[in-house]
């Protein structure tokens, strides 16, 4: 299959649209010229001349005048003129034996007025016959006769209107129908442009061509309508049974070609009212079956009106009257310009009611592919230009063309035509400026602005349908892309406003593109969940230790105690916050801060801390922060209990790391020489809210407290693994067992915890 | 220290101090401490920066330059209108007669730390128990600043940091001597002066003026630092 891009078939259509124009004018301008305009003024005075042209051969004629006959001074003898010769539609005639003795009339005056010189006789007013011998000359553009330019406007239009509107669905059969019709119109009005503009006459064999081209066109029109409106807007036979349209009325045009229809009315008005007619009722029976669409409806009284108006206008006024034997109410060729009502209706219409299913979009591509040719034409207009302007002032055209028109031109280019792209390094920053948004509408409009920068489309729409990858289809004409940045899947088609297809660097690019954005989607996701996680954690430690510990102070009676539980509320709070400041405080840090910590604390409270330095205890090895909040939080209610209810003089602490098959472990041993500690801890029943705390404290840390009576005093050890991986490992290994300890109680994670 | 604290009260007669903090209950609590570790002190109070230098403009000429009994300034670094270091580096810049000790809620390192090189001789948590608030002032006051084992490590960091040459040399300010950096590290490492004096065989009074110097010194690298930067820059 081959895919026409919407812009080639605007640009062909554009081209074939001037191509046309430039014949039709050649042809009506390479006929002689007199410079007369002529009409036929009724039985007695047949033809006069009513007026010439200021700078024509004829300008020396007098008038008020009369065309008596034409002739040639030399040899054949001069022709009479009749009313008739200067018909503007031979199909008026009705019989085909009038139009054939037309044609050779035609033929003969041709030949006539193509002689170096040309006698006519005409007669003044006073009834005085005289003969002027008259050169032709070329025909200059502006004689051309209004009706000429009608028929040559509408001609193009409905060409361009209808390729636009097939450019943009090319595989649909409505709208190739609808382009075709716009053809047709374009065939008849350029055919009839010609000889219904000719001064008095063309060659018959041309003149025969270019109505049968009239009569084509005509026919054609009304038969590409009546079969849109059989199948649009709902399709109400299958598109191949649409032959039928053709199947009838081709072979009634050829007969009215041929001259084989019994006349010529019958040939030829007979079956464009038939279609007409036609036409009106399928508008008429899509309006029915329509009814419960009121989308369709509005499309069909748009696109309905506008051709029962524009057909029905042009066929009552000039093809209607001849039928019952009158003359037509207008001119043809300005009845012409109703047939523009239909194409310029359909305009209107794309966007209003989405007529073909097409919408504003549609208008931009042809916009885009006008300002293309736009800019060459200006080009090619400059280039003869310049070859006309004498040589002194070539230079200053020049200088007018480098400083002006080219910056300007290259200016309108960037703007209309030129692809805009992305340069790579950009290409990375843009994804990273998408994933940064902070809202979700946010995200997915700046990822639909990038698309839009980087592949210019058309149209840019959500799909419901499940896009698993970056797929491109219809041969390049769309791009489908699977969700991303806060966007469902998205359909993009017609790239580069329709200048150019996807290809499949395109496809890698978006794939790529896809595949950056959704990794920096997932990093920011991850990013996300982290610091929600982190503002859970601030907020479980800050109500269940802080707050826990204020509310206690709370109760106090004891105004010494209430300042003691602020203090350690104060002392929580500064142990959260330098959690906060580093994601892994190293082991040895945390180990120093407690030594001094504690040593200060048992310093006031005059007892001696025997806690050497050890080489292990400077290790850089990184802590996570729950091993780290919770093996100070127990070290230090510990150390509070000891100091308020051991009445020891002298405390021991020990810190170290174990490896064993589980992971790296902390260890911490504090032993005081004080006097023992109740029985109901040692059951593991404890008295205390901070004793409690800390059990609770390490069992969330999957860590385990053993407490040991001594001889003399009381010995707590804690062990808690190093990392939280490590802590979802069961713990099977048993601490190191001490000989000295006498009774033990431990609050162990899980029951696989060592009993005593 | 192994014994409870025993307020001392040295000669005092004509000391003066400033509390400089912005929470009314807190500066009274404060200047009530002074009260209690140094007899006779009179105690101004300020809520404000601006306040606090306008204190020092108009009273701080008084202070004795060079006598035992200097007088005593607490600052609060978090203030309304502005941070509790301007005040310091006033106070080194232009009364060398007055102490500046900073009194903090939190000890955020990197916040004391700046503190120390304005010029800061000391700091106090407030948090603290009194009698240790008290105790604490005193030791201050006789020359043997706190050193937090992440201070400590801190100052080891600048000083290895600091290139000797970059900086000139004003009585060896810029490095640190072997003694002076053990003292540092045995303190990073959470030992107490005490401690680190047992350790290094020195008396806890040796190690005290170990630390004042090291005070001291980051004080001057800092100024330096900063002299060479601003005329780097073309600020002088």
């Amino acid at each position: 299959m081959i895919v026409l891009l919407p812009s080639r078939i605007v640009q062909g259509a554009t081209l074939l649209c001037l191509a046309a124009i430039s014949l039709t004018l050649w042809i009506a301008l390479s006929q002689p010229w007199l410079g007369i305009a002529l009409k036929s003024g009724g039985e007695t005075q047949p033809v006069a001349i009513i007026s010439t042209h200021p700078s024509g051969p004829a300008r020396a004629l007098p008038l008020p005048a009369r065309l008596v006959a034409v002739g040639n001074s030399g040899a054949a003898g001069p022709v009479e003129i009749e009313a008739d010769d200067v018909i503007e539609e031979p199909d008026m005639f009705e019989t085909y034996e009038q139009t054939g003795r037309f044609m050779q009339r035609q033929t003969t005056l041709a030949a006539l007025l193509r002689q170096p010189k040309v006698a006519l006789t005409v007669a003044t007013e006073s009834g005085q016959t005289q003969s002027v011998d008259l050169a032709p000359a070329r025909r200059p553009l502006a004689d051309l006769p209004l009706a000429f330019w009608i028929q040559l406007f509408t001609g193009a239009g409905a060409l361009l209107i209808g390729a636009y509107v097939l450019a943009m669905r090319p595989a649909d059969i409505a709208t190739r129908l609808f382009a075709l019709s716009g053809a047709m119109i374009t065939v008849s009005a350029f055919a009839a442009a010609i000889y219904s503009s000719r001064e008095l006459a063309i060659d018959g064999e041309l003149f025969r061509v270019l109505s049968a081209f009239n009569h084509i066109g005509a026919l054609g029109f009304g038969m590409a309508m009546i079969a849109l409106f059989l199948i649009y807007p709902r399709r109400l036979m299958s598109p191949r049974l649409l032959w039928i349209v053709p199947a009838v009325f081709v072979p009634w045009l050829a007969a009215d070609i041929l001259r084989l229809a019994p006349s010529q009315p019958v040939g030829s008005q007979l079956p464009t009212l038939i279609e007409m007619l036609l036409i009106v009722v399928m508008v008429g029976v899509q309006w029915l079956v329509n009814g419960n669409d009121p989308r369709a409806r509005a499309a069909l009284n748009w696109l309905g009106l506008s051709v029962i108006v524009g057909a029905g206008a042009f066929v009552s006024l000039t093809i209607a009257p001849v039928l019952v034997q009158m003359e037509p109410v207008i001119d043809q060729g300005h009845a012409f310009g109703f047939f523009l009502l239909i194409y310029a209706g359909l305009a209107l219409g794309v966007g209003r009611y989405r007529l073909f299913d097409l919408s504003e979009w549609a208008f931009r591509i042809t916009f885009y592919t006008g300002a293309t040719l736009l800019l060459f034409a200006i080009d090619a207009a400059l280039i003869v230009f310049l070859q006309f302007q004498p040589a002194s002032a070539l230079g200053i055209a020049l200088l007018l063309v480098g400083f002006g028109y080219l910056p300007l031109r290259s200016l309108l280019w960037n703007r209309f035509v030129a692809r805009r792209g992305l340069p790579e390094h950009e290409l990375f920053r843009a994804i990273i400026d998408v994933s940064l948004a902070v809202t979700a509408a946010e995200r997915s409009e700046r990822w639909r602005q990038l698309l839009q920068r980087l592949f210019d489309p058309l149209v840019m729409e959500e799909t419901q349908e499940a896009v698993a990858a970056v797929e491109v289809r219809e041969e390049g004409l769309e791009v489908r892309l699977p969700p991303a940045a806060a966007t469902p899947a998205l359909v993009l088609r017609y790239p580069w406003r329709g200048r150019r297809l996807f290809g499949s660097a395109h496809q890698d690019l978006a794939r790529e593109l896809v595949r950056l954005m959704l990794y920096t989607e997932e990093s920011r996701t991850a990013y996300e969940r982290g610091s929600i996680e982190e503002r859970q954690r601030i907020a479980r430690d800050l109500h269940d230790d802080v707050g826990a510990r204020l509310l206690s102070g709370l109760y106090k009676t004891d105004l010494g105690e209430t300042h003691r539980v602020l203090r350690d509320a104060i002392t929580d709070i500064r142990t959260i916050v330098s959690g906060l400041s580093t994601d892994q405080p190293p082991l040895g840090r945390m180990i120093a801060a407690l030594r001094h910590e504690t040593g200060e604390r048992l310093a006031a409270a005059g007892v001696e801390l025997d806690w050497p330095l050890d080489p292990q205890d400077d290790s850089p090895l990184p802590l996570d922060y729950p091993a780290y909040r919770c093996f100070s939080a127990a070290h230090r209610e510990i150390v509070s209990n000891i100091i308020r209810h051991a009445g020891a003089r002298r405390v021991s602490i020990r810190v170290g790391i174990r490896a064993d098959h589980d992971g790296e472990r902390l260890t911490t041993t504090i032993a005081d020489d004080g006097i023992g500690i109740d029985a109901a801890h040692l059951e593991g029943r404890p008295t205390g809210n901070g004793l409690r705390g800390l059990l609770r404290r390490v069992r969330d840390a999957n860590g385990h407290v053993a407490i040991r009576r001594l001889p003399a005093g009381t010995a707590v050890e804690i062990t808690i693994p190093l990392r939280a991986a490590t802590a979802a490992a069961p713990q099977a290994s048993a601490p190191d067992p001490h000989p000295a300890f006498e009774g033990c109680v431990e609050a162990g994670a899980t029951p696989r915890v060592r009993t005593t | 220290m192994s014994a409870p604290p025993k307020p001392t009260k040295g000669p005092t007669a004509g000391r003066r101090a400033l509390v400089i903090e912005d929470q009314d209950d807190t500066r009274a609590w404060l200047i009530q401490t002074l009260v209690t570790a140094f007899d006779g002190i009179a105690v101004a109070g300020v809520a404000t920066r601006a306040a606090a230098l306008a204190w020092l403009r108009t009273e701080g000429g008084g202070a004795p330059a060079d006598s035992a009994a200097k007088w005593i300034a607490l600052i609060d670094l978090g203030l309304p209108d502005g941070s509790g270091l301007d005040i310091i580096r006033e106070i080194d810049r232009r009364h060398g007669g007055i102490v500046p000790i900073v009194t903090t809620i939190y000890d955020d390192d990197q916040h004391l730390f700046d503190a120390i090189a304005a010029g800061a001789q000391g700091y106090l948590l407030k948090d603290q128990h009194p009698d240790m608030l008290v105790q604490y002032l005193h030791r201050i006051d006789g020359g043997e600043p706190p050193l937090s084992p992440s201070i400590a490590q801190r100052m080891l960091k600048h000083f290895a940091r600091l290139k000797p040459q970059a900086v000139p040399d004003e009585a060896g300010a810029s490095t640190l001597t072997a003694r002076e950096i053990d003292v540092l590290r045995l303190l990073g490492r959470g030992l107490r002066v005490a401690e680190a004096a047992r350790v290094l065989g020195l008396t806890p009074h040796t190690i005290a003026g170990y630390v004042k110097n090291i005070y001291r010194k980051l004080n001057i690298s800092s100024r330096a630092e900063a002299a060479i930067e601003a005329s780097r820059r073309g600020l002088t």
